[in-house]
């Protein structure tokens, strides 16, 4: 669930600019490192909010001066987001050192249902992703920015035609990403644990879920999720050792979908 | 296009410059100073390999970590278990990873811009995961392995195989890329639907380069793998793959100088700023953008100025 709203920004991102962009996971960290720094000092709910627009500034700044300009060219634009994403982790193992963290709680306490022990974190993050998404789409079939994105998703070129501007539109499909990822990470990773690699693993997810939902299907990505998280836990809990398999099990389901069925689940045919 | 280097002065320079190579071991015995120049030849032919397939075929890969660590552990495999010495052992490895190449191309080609990209970003992964991790007792797991022979105890001898690695890898590089077979690669790389439209079979072309540039980073990751003596899932991770895209961007996408310039910038930046290890990364990371944004050609003078578009839409 919480994955899911990573991989909505990612597929955003991809699906209505058309731009591979792999410095993605580095919002996802930045945002979980400044809630990581911020939170003893600030506090919880400010430190939330300081972390989301952080991501959004480093996702503004990033697209403004690096992936805008370069957007007609995909491999430049690989190369360069790589790159800023190497510099991005480097730069936090610099700052806050390779060690495992864990992100704290944002509620604390434990709830009983059905017999199962659940971290009211999780339901938090739950609700959170819920609303966010329910947001998303209204903005995006609700508003005239909202529709134009998606114009510029489907039609590039008649977009730009009638007057929809393709770098505010980037910008705030950018920022839109960062912060879905930014929540993604600073909601989940307390679950988890912290290290200046977890971009790669978030990207991975993205990517794959990308894939399967379905190329410029925003909510394909959401399913995409759906569908690799159950096939990870069902190995995971079958298979011994099932833990190691999890990038085999991401790109096992991956090779088949682009080779059976490359638009994805829910992609259309191109 | 590259034409530059069949000219007589380019071949003088080459003559040149591989004079040089080769009298290195004279002017400068000093063990440290030989290891840091093999090292950079290896990292070199691995950057050709990357550059035979992205420069030349444009299919730009994420993952070319794959046969670079993937012939590290196979050589070294067959050299503890079977005991056969590093230069067959070497050969046998990169020839695994050349038929490796072939066998994943399949899949892999079929799939393009972006898609491409993941792909080949996930092998590596995958191998680290799934082979090395569990199973953990065979391959070492995180600790990798060690034990195995080296090529020679002399560092000048050492040299001199890297050398000829390079050597190789320049000479089979210049082959293809004079050959019909370069011709057919660069017309997929600048435009495929032309390339197909001519009756070119691409895939066929696609998934053979795809196995040659496996063979040839097969045999960079083999030679380096003797040339340690001890292997670790380091040499499969992300940052492996990205660093040979970084080296060949630096030096030049596209040329066969261009990689060997930047496999050694790379390598001795690397080794000399050792002082500033933490920030090396964040200095390649921003040089790249720097590069890819107001020099995409890289900084040889004379590289040519492919278009780098031709992927996705």
């Amino acid at each position: 669930m919480i994955y899911g709203l990573t991989a909505v920004g990612f597929a955003l991102i991809f699906g209505t600019c058309r731009i591979f962009d792999l410095a993605f996971g580095s919002y996802y960290l930045v945002g979980a490192y400044s809630f990581f720094g911020l939170a003893p000092v600030v506090g919880n709910g400010a430190a939330l909010f300081l972390s989301l627009l952080i991501s959004i500034a480093v996702a503004l700044l990033i697209h403004r001066f690096v992936l805008f300009p370069l957007r007609k060219f995909p491999i430049r634009v690989l190369v360069a987001s790589a790159g800023l994403a190497l510099a991005i982790q480097q730069g936090i193992i610099l700052v806050f050192g390779s060690t495992f963290r864990s992100i704290p709680y944002l509620v604390e306490g434990t709830t009983r249902v059905a017999g199962v022990i659940i971290e009211n974190q999780r339901f938090l993050a739950g609700g959170v992703a819920i609303v966010a998404l329910i947001l998303l789409w209204l903005f995006l079939t609700k508003t005239k920015l909202g529709l134009g994105i998606r114009a510029l998703e489907q039609h590039p070129e008649a977009a730009e035609l009638i007057g929809i501007e393709p770098r505010t539109s980037q910008l705030i499909v950018a920022s839109i990403g960062a912060l879905f990822a930014a929540l993604g990470s600073t909601l989940s990773l307390s679950l988890f644990v912290l290290t200046p690699l977890a971009w790669l693993d978030a990207l991975l997810l993205a990517f794959v879920a990308v894939v399967v939902g379905g190329l410029g299907s925003t909510w394909g990505a959401f399913a995409g999720v759906f569908i690799i998280a159950y096939a990870e836990t069902v190995v995971g809990f079958f298979v011994p050792k099932g833990g190691f398999l999890r990038v085999a099990i991401y790109l096992g389901i991956m090779v088949i979908v682009l080779l059976a069925r490359p638009w994805g689940f829910f992609g259309q045919k191109e | 296009m590259p034409r530059k280097f069949q000219k007589p002065s380019a071949k003088f320079l080459w003559l040149i410059v591989a004079a040089i190579f080769v009298a290195v071991p004279l002017w400068a015995p000093d063990p440290y100073f030989l290891r840091i120049f093999a090292l950079a030849s290896i990292f070199s032919v691995f950057a050709l390999s990357w550059n035979l397939l992205a420069g030349y075929a444009g299919q730009i890969s994420f993952g070319h970590a794959f046969f670079f660590g993937g012939a590290a552990y196979a050589s070294a495999m067959l050299n503890l278990h079977s005991g056969i010495p590093p230069p067959l052992s070497i050969f046998l490895s990169a020839i695994i990873c050349g038929v490796a190449g072939l066998i994943l191309g399949y899949p892999c080609l079929r799939v393009k811009g972006p898609y491409f990209v993941l792909m080949t970003w996930c092998f590596p992964l995958i191998l680290i995961s799934a082979v090395i991790m569990y199973f953990g007792e065979i391959f070492g797991g995180d600790m990798g392995l060690s034990g195995f022979q080296g090529i020679s105890s002399s560092s000048t001898i050492n040299y001199y195989g890297s050398l000829l690695i390079l050597a190789l890898a320049v000479f089979i590089s210049t082959v293809v890329v004079n050959s019909r077979l370069g011709l057919i690669l660069r017309a997929v790389r600048d435009n495929e639907i032309v390339a197909e439209s001519v009756g070119i079979n691409i895939s066929k072309y696609k998934i053979l380069i795809f196995g040659l540039s496996g063979f040839i980073a097969g045999v960079a990751g083999a030679y380096l793998a003797h040339f340690n003596k001890t292997i670790s899932p380091e040499l499969l991770v992300v940052e492996m793959s990205l660093l040979v895209i970084i080296m060949t961007t630096v030096g030049g996408i596209g040329s066969i100088a261009g990689p060997i310039v930047g496999g050694f910038l790379v390598t001795f930046l690397d080794n000399y700023l050792g002082y500033i290890a933490d920030v090396r990364l964040i200095i390649y990371g921003l040089a790249i953008v720097a590069i890819v944004f107001a020099r995409p050609q890289g900084l040889l003078p004379w590289s040519p100025k492919i278009k780098l578009r031709g992927l996705g839409k």
